[in-house]
């Protein structure tokens, strides 16, 4: 099995299986441009630091035999929160900091199931957590009008029983 | 701590995974940005309703003519939930905890057939965090407020021919006149869903054992204006017959 090595923003040479590195579509896409050959060179990934790149790493090796992610989900169906695996739920049992920089890191690296996992396991994070709770956890301005507000609460009516 | 801030696209995301509607009531006050995520997460789970034509009815299996007058002239201004528009005639489990008429299993009937449906566990579970949501929406935005211009019944028929002609529950309780519309007024799923189970006749809603050409049809409208409308009667109620077509 062929090794490659990738370069943190923080100049760390980590190595890795190809096969491995392969669950990023970027770096996928970066060895087939390249003729998949890059044993003599590291894959510079500048957007992620060592410690995330490693945790990607990591998430990447259990993950290494699934199947590809469908091209396209059922739009019908509501993406559902709670179905996160038991290996997984553990895997992201980080501070909030590494969780949001893991969802950058598989954003940017494009790992789909990866990014899906983060994001689910946010929202289950801010699952009983009011509005004003959410913006400050992720630095948001809230632009409605007190007026719109209050609209939007009698709107919702319905569904906060 | 400074967290790392996550792109709009991303949050987009986290909003799309929550998976509870009153989990989007709370996301849509966030801001503008996460409310129209939410919206349309929500929205997804409507669609058109089934408005059967002339044509339509002409092709039809059916030995007696469809007791209803046909809309031809403009779609329904709704769109309805997908639990109702995809209800596979039947329904398995118990899935609410609250009691009649919420509870499908009560005493009422216990279909503990062993040869489970997929079609309908699968049905079962993807309702099953949509029983508080509203049963019919405006087409154009996700709020109260909408004119609604027909009475609406919820009720359904099934058309069984070896019955000799239609079969229906009786009419439910479960009425919305026509007016002003708001959501909070709007009966929700597990509301009709339970009145359906908890006024069937053992030919309507029972196991679906019946012969293929048997349809079940949903009944918007109220030909009698009886319940939804003080001043409503026959020519004044329009009517749609939205088809549940078995697969």
């Amino acid at each position: 099995m062929s090794t490659i090595k990738l370069l943190s923003s923080d100049n760390a040479e980590l190595a890795v299986d190809k096969e491995v590195a392969e669950r990023s579509i970027l770096i996928k896409n970066m060895l087939e441009d390249v003729g998949g050959d890059m044993s003599d060179q590291a894959i510079p990934i500048p957007n992620v630091n060592e410690a995330v790149l490693r945790k990607v790493i990591e998430w990447c090796e259990h993950h290494k035999s699934d199947p590809p992610p469908p091209a396209d989900e059922d739009s019908d169906s509501r993406k559902k929160s709670t179905d996160i695996e038991e290996w997984d739920q553990k895997f992201m049992q980080v501070d909030q900091e590494m969780l949001f920089e893991i969802i950058l890191a598989a954003n940017y690296l494009d790992i789909k199931p990866l990014l899906d996992v983060g994001c689910k396991t946010v929202a289950n994070m801010i699952k009983g957590k009011s509005p004003e709770e959410i913006r400050k956890t992720f630095n948001i301005q809230n632009d409605f009008t007190p007026e719109e507000e209050d609209q939007i609460r009698r709107e919702n009516e319905w569904a906060e029983e | 701590m400074v967290l790392p801030h996550l792109p709009l696209e991303i949050q987009i995301l986290i909003v799309e995974s929550a998976d509870e509607v009153s989990d989007y009531a709370t996301l849509s006050l966030v801001c503008k940005a996460w409310r129209n995520a939410a919206e349309k997460v929500v929205r997804k789970l409507y669609c058109e309703p089934f408005v059967p034509d002339k044509a339509w009815l002409e092709k039809s299996t059916r030995a007696e003519p469809w007791p209803y007058i046909v809309l031809d002239t403009a779609a329904p201004e709704f769109l309805i939930h997908f639990a109702i528009h995809e209800f596979p005639g039947y329904l398995r489990g118990n899935i609410f905890p609250t009691g009649w008429p919420f509870c499908f299993y009560a005493a009422q009937k216990k279909y503990m057939d062993p040869k489970d449906d997929p079609r309908v566990l699968a049905y079962m579970s993807k309702i099953r965090n949509c029983l508080n949501d509203p049963v019919i929406v405006s087409k154009k935005h996700f709020q109260g407020g909408w004119q609604l211009n027909y009475n609406v019944k919820f009720q359904i028929m099934r058309y069984v021919p070896h019955a000799g002609g239609n079969v229906s529950t009786k009419p439910s309780m479960l009425c919305m006149k026509r007016g002003t519309v708001e959501l909070g007024e709007t009966p929700k799923v597990k509301e009709v869903l339970g009145w359906l189970f908890a006024l069937q006749y053992d030919t309507v809603l029972g196991h679906p054992t019946s012969p293929t050409d048997e349809c079940v049809v949903y009944t918007v409208g109220d030909p009698w204006g009886a319940i939804t409308s003080p001043e409503g009667n026959k020519s004044t109620t329009m009517l749609i017959n939205i088809q549940m077509p078995k697969k």
